[in-house]
Protein backbone atom coordinates (compact mmCIF):
# COMPACT_ATOMS: atom_id res chain seq x y z
CA UNK A 1 0.00 0.00 0.00
CA UNK A 2 1.18 3.32 -0.67
CA UNK A 3 2.36 5.98 1.70
CA UNK A 4 2.49 8.39 -0.82
CA UNK A 5 0.31 11.79 -0.55
CA UNK A 6 -2.33 11.63 -3.38
CA UNK A 7 -1.19 13.72 -6.31
CA UNK A 8 -4.78 13.82 -7.59
CA UNK A 9 -6.31 16.85 -8.71
CA UNK A 10 -9.28 18.78 -7.37
CA UNK A 11 -11.64 20.65 -10.01
CA UNK A 12 -14.64 22.07 -9.67
CA UNK A 13 -17.15 21.44 -12.66
CA UNK A 14 -19.42 24.98 -13.03
CA UNK A 15 -22.15 22.91 -13.55
CA UNK A 16 -22.26 22.99 -9.43
CA UNK A 17 -23.08 26.38 -9.63
CA UNK A 18 -26.02 26.22 -11.89
CA UNK A 19 -28.60 27.07 -9.63
CA UNK A 20 -26.98 30.32 -9.13
CA UNK A 21 -26.09 31.07 -12.70
CA UNK A 22 -29.86 30.32 -13.76
CA UNK A 23 -31.40 32.93 -10.99
CA UNK A 24 -28.56 35.62 -12.49
CA UNK A 25 -26.97 35.53 -9.32
CA UNK A 26 -23.54 34.58 -10.45
CA UNK A 27 -21.92 35.12 -14.02
CA UNK A 28 -19.00 33.12 -15.12
CA UNK A 29 -16.21 35.59 -13.57
CA UNK A 30 -18.07 35.04 -9.99
CA UNK A 31 -18.29 31.81 -10.92
CA UNK A 32 -14.22 31.18 -11.41
CA UNK A 33 -13.58 33.02 -8.31
CA UNK A 34 -15.90 30.80 -6.23
CA UNK A 35 -13.96 28.00 -7.29
CA UNK A 36 -10.99 29.30 -7.41
CA UNK A 37 -11.70 29.99 -3.04
CA UNK A 38 -13.42 26.66 -2.44
CA UNK A 39 -9.83 25.26 -3.70
CA UNK A 40 -10.18 24.34 -6.85
CA UNK A 41 -7.16 24.22 -9.05
CA UNK A 42 -8.87 23.17 -12.66
CA UNK A 43 -12.68 23.67 -13.79
CA UNK A 44 -14.98 22.10 -16.33
CA UNK A 45 -17.68 24.03 -18.24
CA UNK A 46 -20.88 22.55 -19.93
CA UNK A 47 -21.19 23.92 -22.96
CA UNK A 48 -24.83 23.72 -23.44
CA UNK A 49 -25.32 25.56 -20.21
CA UNK A 50 -22.44 28.30 -19.92
CA UNK A 51 -21.10 28.91 -23.21
CA UNK A 52 -23.11 31.78 -25.36
CA UNK A 53 -23.60 30.96 -29.35
CA UNK A 54 -23.24 27.05 -28.10
CA UNK A 55 -23.01 24.80 -30.31
CA UNK A 56 -20.50 26.98 -32.59
CA UNK A 57 -19.35 29.67 -30.02
CA UNK A 58 -16.70 32.58 -31.09
CA UNK A 59 -12.82 31.61 -31.19
CA UNK A 60 -13.14 35.59 -29.22
CA UNK A 61 -15.15 34.23 -26.27
CA UNK A 62 -13.35 30.96 -25.59
CA UNK A 63 -10.07 32.78 -25.89
CA UNK A 64 -11.29 34.72 -23.32
CA UNK A 65 -12.60 32.13 -21.52
CA UNK A 66 -9.26 30.81 -21.19
CA UNK A 67 -7.59 34.02 -20.53
CA UNK A 68 -9.82 34.46 -17.51
CA UNK A 69 -9.42 30.90 -16.08
CA UNK A 70 -5.60 31.00 -16.16
CA UNK A 71 -5.69 34.93 -14.59
CA UNK A 72 -7.01 33.05 -11.61
CA UNK A 73 -4.48 30.55 -11.65
CA UNK A 74 -7.44 27.88 -12.64
CA UNK A 75 -6.86 24.82 -15.53
CA UNK A 76 -9.70 25.54 -17.90
CA UNK A 77 -9.11 21.74 -17.97
CA UNK A 78 -12.19 20.44 -19.82
CA UNK A 79 -14.99 20.97 -21.95
CA UNK A 80 -18.10 19.35 -21.70
CA UNK A 81 -20.01 17.89 -24.54
CA UNK A 82 -23.13 17.16 -25.02
CA UNK A 83 -23.81 14.54 -27.81
CA UNK A 84 -27.68 15.50 -28.51
CA UNK A 85 -28.12 12.87 -31.30
CA UNK A 86 -32.07 12.80 -30.11
CA UNK A 87 -32.02 16.74 -31.33
CA UNK A 88 -33.93 15.80 -34.30
CA UNK A 89 -37.76 14.50 -33.55
CA UNK A 90 -38.20 10.99 -35.78
CA UNK A 91 -34.50 10.22 -35.89
CA UNK A 92 -31.17 9.80 -34.54
CA UNK A 93 -28.28 11.58 -35.82
CA UNK A 94 -26.29 9.59 -38.14
CA UNK A 95 -23.12 8.49 -37.18
CA UNK A 96 -21.34 10.75 -39.52
CA UNK A 97 -23.32 13.82 -37.37
CA UNK A 98 -21.94 12.62 -34.66
CA UNK A 99 -18.67 12.00 -35.50
CA UNK A 100 -18.91 15.65 -37.21
CA UNK A 101 -20.46 16.96 -33.86
CA UNK A 102 -17.79 15.83 -32.01
CA UNK A 103 -14.82 16.80 -34.09
CA UNK A 104 -16.31 20.75 -33.06
CA UNK A 105 -16.18 19.91 -29.42
CA UNK A 106 -12.42 19.50 -30.00
CA UNK A 107 -12.06 22.15 -32.15
CA UNK A 108 -13.86 23.83 -28.96
CA UNK A 109 -12.05 22.52 -26.45
CA UNK A 110 -8.20 23.54 -28.36
CA UNK A 111 -9.32 26.77 -28.63
CA UNK A 112 -10.26 27.14 -24.59
CA UNK A 113 -6.76 25.75 -23.35
CA UNK A 114 -9.06 22.77 -22.54
CA UNK A 115 -7.02 18.92 -22.01
CA UNK A 116 -10.20 16.97 -22.24
CA UNK A 117 -13.44 16.73 -23.71
CA UNK A 118 -16.00 15.00 -21.98
CA UNK A 119 -18.42 13.47 -24.60
CA UNK A 120 -21.80 11.10 -23.46
CA UNK A 121 -22.09 7.14 -24.05
CA UNK A 122 -24.35 7.96 -27.28
CA UNK A 123 -20.78 8.02 -28.93
CA UNK A 124 -20.65 4.38 -29.61
CA UNK A 125 -17.41 2.15 -28.86
CA UNK A 126 -17.03 1.97 -32.85
CA UNK A 127 -16.84 5.64 -33.15
CA UNK A 128 -13.89 6.46 -31.14
CA UNK A 129 -11.92 4.45 -33.85
CA UNK A 130 -13.27 7.13 -35.66
CA UNK A 131 -12.47 10.13 -33.27
CA UNK A 132 -9.16 8.96 -31.66
CA UNK A 133 -7.03 10.43 -34.96
CA UNK A 134 -9.08 13.68 -34.19
CA UNK A 135 -8.36 13.45 -30.66
CA UNK A 136 -4.37 13.38 -31.69
CA UNK A 137 -4.24 16.02 -34.15
CA UNK A 138 -6.04 18.60 -31.49
CA UNK A 139 -4.15 17.18 -28.07
CA UNK A 140 -7.50 16.70 -26.64
CA UNK A 141 -8.53 13.95 -24.87
CA UNK A 142 -11.98 12.77 -25.50
CA UNK A 143 -13.39 10.94 -22.18
CA UNK A 144 -16.58 9.10 -22.51
CA UNK A 145 -18.29 9.59 -19.47
CA UNK A 146 -19.85 6.45 -18.03
CA UNK A 147 -23.38 7.71 -16.32
CA UNK A 148 -26.14 5.84 -14.56
CA UNK A 149 -28.20 3.86 -15.53
CA UNK A 150 -24.98 2.53 -17.18
CA UNK A 151 -22.13 0.45 -15.04
CA UNK A 152 -19.22 -0.79 -16.04
CA UNK A 153 -21.19 -4.03 -16.25
CA UNK A 154 -23.43 -2.94 -19.08
CA UNK A 155 -22.87 -4.56 -22.01
CA UNK A 156 -21.95 -1.26 -23.77
CA UNK A 157 -19.33 -0.83 -21.62
CA UNK A 158 -17.64 -4.09 -21.83
CA UNK A 159 -17.26 -3.11 -25.29
CA UNK A 160 -15.69 0.39 -24.61
CA UNK A 161 -13.12 -0.89 -22.52
CA UNK A 162 -12.21 -3.36 -24.97
CA UNK A 163 -11.94 -0.41 -27.43
CA UNK A 164 -9.88 1.71 -24.91
CA UNK A 165 -7.25 -1.16 -24.75
CA UNK A 166 -7.51 -1.54 -28.53
CA UNK A 167 -6.88 1.59 -29.55
CA UNK A 168 -4.58 2.22 -26.59
CA UNK A 169 -4.45 5.96 -26.90
CA UNK A 170 -3.67 8.43 -23.93
CA UNK A 171 -6.36 10.73 -25.85
CA UNK A 172 -8.90 8.21 -25.64
CA UNK A 173 -10.75 7.11 -22.38
CA UNK A 174 -13.71 7.42 -19.82
CA UNK A 175 -14.69 9.72 -17.54
CA UNK A 176 -15.92 8.17 -14.38
CA UNK A 177 -19.38 9.76 -12.94
CA UNK A 178 -19.24 8.43 -9.47
CA UNK A 179 -23.21 8.51 -9.77
CA UNK A 180 -22.56 5.02 -11.45
CA UNK A 181 -22.00 3.71 -7.41
CA UNK A 182 -24.88 5.55 -5.80
CA UNK A 183 -26.64 2.99 -3.16
CA UNK A 184 -29.96 4.72 -2.63
CA UNK A 185 -31.35 8.20 -3.79
CA UNK A 186 -31.22 11.22 -1.69
CA UNK A 187 -33.75 12.68 -0.21
CA UNK A 188 -34.04 15.75 -2.64
CA UNK A 189 -34.88 12.99 -4.97
CA UNK A 190 -37.45 11.37 -3.15
CA UNK A 191 -39.16 14.46 -1.71
CA UNK A 192 -40.19 15.51 -5.61
CA UNK A 193 -42.43 12.09 -5.54
CA UNK A 194 -43.71 12.87 -2.26
CA UNK A 195 -44.92 16.58 -3.90
CA UNK A 196 -46.76 13.79 -6.51
CA UNK A 197 -48.31 11.96 -3.77
CA UNK A 198 -45.93 8.69 -3.04
CA UNK A 199 -46.99 7.87 0.57
CA UNK A 200 -44.33 7.71 3.21
CA UNK A 201 -45.05 3.88 3.60
CA UNK A 202 -44.60 3.41 -0.50
CA UNK A 203 -40.92 4.98 -0.15
CA UNK A 204 -39.86 3.28 3.57
CA UNK A 205 -40.81 0.05 1.35
CA UNK A 206 -38.89 0.78 -1.57
CA UNK A 207 -36.14 2.14 0.40
CA UNK A 208 -36.30 -1.07 1.77
CA UNK A 209 -36.32 -3.45 -1.11
CA UNK A 210 -33.77 -1.23 -2.70
CA UNK A 211 -31.04 -1.79 0.91
CA UNK A 212 -32.10 -6.00 0.44
CA UNK A 213 -31.16 -6.22 -3.23
CA UNK A 214 -34.64 -7.53 -4.24
CA UNK A 215 -35.89 -8.00 -7.81
CA UNK A 216 -37.66 -4.91 -9.72
CA UNK A 217 -40.47 -6.96 -10.73
CA UNK A 218 -41.34 -8.42 -6.84
CA UNK A 219 -41.89 -4.56 -5.94
CA UNK A 220 -44.08 -3.72 -8.60
CA UNK A 221 -45.91 -6.81 -8.01
CA UNK A 222 -46.22 -5.13 -4.04
CA UNK A 223 -47.33 -1.94 -5.57
CA UNK A 224 -49.99 -3.58 -7.62
CA UNK A 225 -51.61 -4.80 -4.34
CA UNK A 226 -51.61 -1.54 -2.41
CA UNK A 227 -54.41 -0.22 -4.32
CA UNK A 228 -53.22 3.63 -4.29
CA UNK A 229 -55.31 5.62 -6.45
CA UNK A 230 -54.21 5.63 -9.96
CA UNK A 231 -53.05 9.02 -9.69
CA UNK A 232 -49.98 8.47 -6.75
CA UNK A 233 -49.51 4.81 -8.35
CA UNK A 234 -48.32 5.86 -11.46
CA UNK A 235 -45.84 8.18 -9.88
CA UNK A 236 -44.91 5.01 -7.20
CA UNK A 237 -44.24 3.07 -10.42
CA UNK A 238 -41.69 5.81 -11.99
CA UNK A 239 -40.41 6.06 -8.58
CA UNK A 240 -39.48 2.34 -8.11
CA UNK A 241 -38.55 2.05 -11.80
CA UNK A 242 -35.78 4.83 -11.74
CA UNK A 243 -34.82 3.54 -8.66
CA UNK A 244 -33.91 0.27 -9.22
CA UNK A 245 -32.23 1.03 -12.41
CA UNK A 246 -30.36 3.82 -11.01
CA UNK A 247 -28.63 2.70 -7.34
CA UNK A 248 -28.05 -0.04 -5.80
CA UNK A 249 -25.65 -1.64 -2.97
CA UNK A 250 -21.98 -1.27 -3.94
CA UNK A 251 -19.23 -3.67 -5.02
CA UNK A 252 -16.10 -3.02 -6.33
CA UNK A 253 -15.56 -3.63 -10.34
CA UNK A 254 -13.20 -3.26 -13.33
CA UNK A 255 -12.36 0.11 -12.09
CA UNK A 256 -9.08 -0.66 -10.69
CA UNK A 257 -7.71 -2.43 -13.42
CA UNK A 258 -8.61 0.59 -16.36
CA UNK A 259 -7.24 3.50 -14.27
CA UNK A 260 -4.52 4.06 -17.07
CA UNK A 261 -8.19 5.14 -19.28
CA UNK A 262 -9.46 7.29 -17.25
CA UNK A 263 -9.65 10.79 -18.03
CA UNK A 264 -10.85 12.34 -14.64
CA UNK A 265 -13.86 11.40 -12.12
CA UNK A 266 -17.03 13.41 -11.21
CA UNK A 267 -17.40 13.18 -8.11
CA UNK A 268 -20.76 13.67 -8.18
CA UNK A 269 -23.05 15.04 -4.93
CA UNK A 270 -25.73 16.34 -3.71
CA UNK A 271 -26.18 16.89 -0.10
CA UNK A 272 -23.08 17.27 2.09
CA UNK A 273 -23.84 16.29 5.77
CA UNK A 274 -22.05 16.18 8.35
CA UNK A 275 -18.80 16.75 5.57
CA UNK A 276 -20.01 13.88 4.17
CA UNK A 277 -22.29 12.73 0.87
CA UNK A 278 -23.83 9.62 1.91
CA UNK A 279 -25.41 8.13 -0.98
CA UNK A 280 -21.89 7.39 -2.41
CA UNK A 281 -19.35 4.80 -0.87
CA UNK A 282 -16.58 7.84 -1.46
CA UNK A 283 -14.42 6.39 1.54
CA UNK A 284 -13.82 3.36 -0.68
CA UNK A 285 -13.51 4.83 -3.96
CA UNK A 286 -11.41 7.86 -2.92
CA UNK A 287 -9.50 4.84 -1.06
CA UNK A 288 -8.87 3.00 -4.43
CA UNK A 289 -7.90 6.40 -6.28
CA UNK A 290 -5.11 7.06 -3.89
CA UNK A 291 -3.85 3.88 -3.68
CA UNK A 292 -3.89 3.38 -7.21
CA UNK A 293 -0.96 6.46 -7.55
CA UNK A 294 -3.86 8.33 -10.02
CA UNK A 295 -2.77 12.22 -10.83
CA UNK A 296 -5.53 13.60 -12.70
CA UNK A 297 -8.64 15.28 -11.72
CA UNK A 298 -11.57 14.66 -9.47
CA UNK A 299 -13.57 17.25 -10.73
CA UNK A 300 -16.86 18.37 -7.89
CA UNK A 301 -19.72 18.00 -9.73
CA UNK A 302 -23.16 18.95 -6.95
CA UNK A 303 -26.49 18.28 -7.94
CA UNK A 304 -28.30 18.91 -5.30
CA UNK A 305 -29.52 21.86 -6.91
CA UNK A 306 -31.93 20.06 -9.11
CA UNK A 307 -34.03 20.16 -6.32
CA UNK A 308 -32.54 22.44 -3.38
CA UNK A 309 -33.60 25.79 -3.06
CA UNK A 310 -30.29 28.13 -3.40
CA UNK A 311 -31.38 30.67 -0.47
CA UNK A 312 -31.52 27.23 1.92
CA UNK A 313 -28.45 25.11 0.18
CA UNK A 314 -26.47 27.84 -1.30
CA UNK A 315 -24.25 25.78 -3.98
CA UNK A 316 -20.70 27.33 -2.98
CA UNK A 317 -21.23 25.86 0.67
CA UNK A 318 -21.54 22.41 -0.99
CA UNK A 319 -19.05 22.62 -3.34
CA UNK A 320 -16.72 24.16 -0.37
CA UNK A 321 -17.63 21.20 2.13
CA UNK A 322 -17.26 18.88 -0.83
CA UNK A 323 -13.27 19.62 -1.43
CA UNK A 324 -12.46 19.49 2.08
CA UNK A 325 -14.21 16.11 2.31
CA UNK A 326 -12.66 14.80 -0.85
CA UNK A 327 -8.44 16.33 0.75
CA UNK A 328 -9.68 14.27 4.35
CA UNK A 329 -10.20 11.12 1.68
CA UNK A 330 -7.35 11.77 -0.18
CA UNK A 331 -5.05 12.09 2.88
CA UNK A 332 -6.46 9.46 4.67
CA UNK A 333 -4.43 6.18 5.76
CA UNK B 1 -41.96 9.60 -20.78
CA UNK B 2 -41.29 11.03 -17.60
CA UNK B 3 -44.27 12.21 -15.34
CA UNK B 4 -41.54 13.68 -12.95
CA UNK B 5 -38.90 16.35 -13.91
CA UNK B 6 -36.03 15.47 -11.52
CA UNK B 7 -34.99 19.09 -11.96
CA UNK B 8 -37.43 19.99 -9.72
CA UNK B 9 -36.02 23.19 -8.42
CA UNK B 10 -36.29 24.91 -11.93
CA UNK B 11 -39.49 23.89 -12.85
CA UNK B 12 -41.44 26.66 -10.73
CA UNK B 13 -39.69 29.46 -12.49
CA UNK B 14 -40.52 28.42 -16.10
CA UNK B 15 -43.26 31.79 -15.93
CA UNK B 16 -40.29 34.09 -15.31
CA UNK B 17 -42.31 37.04 -13.62
CA UNK B 18 -41.59 40.52 -14.58
CA UNK B 19 -42.49 40.72 -18.47
CA UNK B 20 -46.01 40.37 -18.20
CA UNK B 21 -48.57 42.33 -19.68
CA UNK B 22 -50.81 43.37 -22.92
CA UNK B 23 -49.79 43.51 -26.35
CA UNK B 24 -51.06 47.03 -27.38
CA UNK B 25 -51.99 48.01 -31.07
CA UNK B 26 -53.07 51.98 -30.87
CA UNK B 27 -55.76 51.60 -29.16
CA UNK B 28 -56.40 47.85 -29.42
CA UNK B 29 -55.52 45.16 -27.04
CA UNK B 30 -55.40 41.36 -29.03
CA UNK B 31 -53.60 39.49 -26.51
CA UNK B 32 -51.32 39.51 -23.97
CA UNK B 33 -47.86 38.08 -23.01
CA UNK B 34 -45.66 36.85 -19.90
CA UNK B 35 -42.35 35.27 -19.99
CA UNK B 36 -40.95 31.76 -20.40
CA UNK B 37 -37.71 29.59 -19.08
CA UNK B 38 -36.72 26.46 -19.74
CA UNK B 39 -37.36 24.12 -16.34
CA UNK B 40 -33.55 22.85 -17.26
CA UNK B 41 -30.30 22.91 -16.08
CA UNK B 42 -28.98 23.93 -19.69
CA UNK B 43 -30.15 25.46 -23.13
CA UNK B 44 -32.23 23.22 -25.35
CA UNK B 45 -32.76 23.40 -29.25
CA UNK B 46 -36.02 24.74 -29.90
CA UNK B 47 -36.81 20.84 -31.57
CA UNK B 48 -36.91 19.27 -28.31
CA UNK B 49 -39.48 20.93 -27.02
CA UNK B 50 -42.75 17.76 -27.68
CA UNK B 51 -45.00 19.60 -25.97
CA UNK B 52 -46.16 23.29 -24.90
CA UNK B 53 -49.83 23.78 -23.50
CA UNK B 54 -50.85 26.82 -21.94
CA UNK B 55 -54.13 27.11 -19.74
CA UNK B 56 -55.35 30.72 -18.23
CA UNK B 57 -57.53 30.47 -15.21
CA UNK B 58 -58.22 27.00 -16.08
CA UNK B 59 -59.14 27.37 -19.44
CA UNK B 60 -56.86 25.69 -22.12
CA UNK B 61 -55.44 28.19 -24.93
CA UNK B 62 -55.29 27.06 -28.45
CA UNK B 63 -52.16 26.29 -29.91
CA UNK B 64 -52.42 28.52 -33.01
CA UNK B 65 -53.20 31.36 -30.56
CA UNK B 66 -49.72 31.31 -29.11
CA UNK B 67 -46.12 32.29 -30.55
CA UNK B 68 -42.95 32.37 -28.84
CA UNK B 69 -40.73 34.85 -29.16
CA UNK B 70 -36.66 33.97 -29.28
CA UNK B 71 -33.22 34.98 -30.71
CA UNK B 72 -35.55 37.87 -32.10
CA UNK B 73 -37.66 35.65 -33.94
CA UNK B 74 -41.32 34.69 -33.53
CA UNK B 75 -42.21 31.18 -34.16
CA UNK B 76 -46.08 29.45 -33.72
CA UNK B 77 -45.94 26.18 -31.75
CA UNK B 78 -46.26 23.99 -34.52
CA UNK B 79 -43.34 24.84 -36.59
CA UNK B 80 -41.02 23.88 -33.08
CA UNK B 81 -40.33 20.32 -34.32
CA UNK B 82 -38.54 21.83 -37.22
CA UNK B 83 -36.24 24.11 -35.50
CA UNK B 84 -32.89 22.20 -34.48
CA UNK B 85 -30.84 24.75 -35.31
CA UNK B 86 -32.82 27.11 -33.29
CA UNK B 87 -31.19 27.50 -29.44
CA UNK B 88 -32.73 28.41 -26.38
CA UNK B 89 -30.43 29.18 -23.78
CA UNK B 90 -30.82 28.21 -20.19
CA UNK B 91 -30.09 32.18 -19.25
CA UNK B 92 -32.46 33.37 -22.17
CA UNK B 93 -36.63 34.22 -21.48
CA UNK B 94 -38.39 33.64 -24.23
CA UNK B 95 -41.64 35.46 -24.51
CA UNK B 96 -44.68 34.16 -25.11
CA UNK B 97 -47.09 35.91 -26.93
CA UNK B 98 -51.26 35.15 -26.49
CA UNK B 99 -53.84 36.57 -28.80
CA UNK B 100 -57.18 37.03 -27.25
CA UNK B 101 -59.14 40.42 -27.54
CA UNK B 102 -59.02 42.36 -24.86
CA UNK B 103 -55.85 40.70 -23.22
CA UNK B 104 -55.66 40.37 -19.57
CA UNK B 105 -56.37 42.80 -16.84
CA UNK B 106 -55.80 42.50 -13.09
CA UNK B 107 -54.65 39.24 -11.58
CA UNK B 108 -55.25 36.08 -13.43
CA UNK B 109 -53.65 32.28 -13.02
CA UNK B 110 -51.37 31.15 -15.67
CA UNK B 111 -50.45 27.85 -16.48
CA UNK B 112 -47.57 25.76 -18.45
CA UNK B 113 -47.17 22.47 -19.42
CA UNK B 114 -43.71 21.45 -21.10
CA UNK B 115 -42.29 18.21 -22.41
CA UNK B 116 -39.13 18.20 -23.39
CA UNK B 117 -36.91 16.35 -24.67
CA UNK B 118 -33.65 15.35 -23.95
CA UNK B 119 -31.70 14.98 -26.85
CA UNK B 120 -28.60 13.76 -25.03
CA UNK B 121 -30.29 10.80 -22.99
CA UNK B 122 -30.75 7.59 -25.64
CA UNK B 123 -28.67 5.89 -23.16
CA UNK B 124 -30.48 2.62 -24.61
CA UNK B 125 -32.02 3.84 -27.54
CA UNK B 126 -34.95 6.34 -26.81
CA UNK B 127 -34.44 9.61 -25.67
CA UNK B 128 -36.38 10.53 -22.33
CA UNK B 129 -39.04 13.32 -22.65
CA UNK B 130 -39.88 15.14 -19.01
CA UNK B 131 -43.07 16.75 -18.37
CA UNK B 132 -43.16 19.77 -16.72
CA UNK B 133 -46.12 21.94 -15.06
CA UNK B 134 -46.25 25.52 -13.41
CA UNK B 135 -48.63 27.70 -12.42
CA UNK B 136 -48.68 31.06 -11.39
CA UNK B 137 -50.77 34.08 -10.65
CA UNK B 138 -49.98 36.89 -12.65
CA UNK B 139 -50.90 40.81 -12.67
CA UNK B 140 -52.02 42.29 -15.66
Amino acid sequence: MSKMRSKAKLGVSLFSYSCAYFLYRKNLREMLESARSCGAQGVEIVAAQMIPGYPYPTREWLEEFRDECLGLGLDPFCYSAHLDSGLRPGRNMTEEEMIRSTINDLECAYRMGASVVRTQQVLSPKLLYAMAPWAEKYEVKIGVEIHPPHRFSTPVWEEYVRVFRDIDSPYVGVCVDLGIYQEYPYDGWISVYQKHGVGDETVSYLLNALGEGKEVEQVMEWLEAQGENQQASLYAREMAEEMFSLYQPYRPDILKDIMPYVTHFHTKFYQMQEGEEKTIPYREILGLIRESGYEGYLISEYEGHYVYKEDEVPCEDQIRAHIQMERRLLEAR
Amino acid sequence: MSLVNNQDAYVEYMIWEGGEGNIRIRDSVPGFRFLLRLPNFRGNYLSCVEGLEFRVDGEPVEPGDVQLLLNNKKFPLHVLPELFAEYWDCNECATVEILREGGLEGEHRIEVVMRLRYAYSAYFGVCKVVTSHCMKNLTF
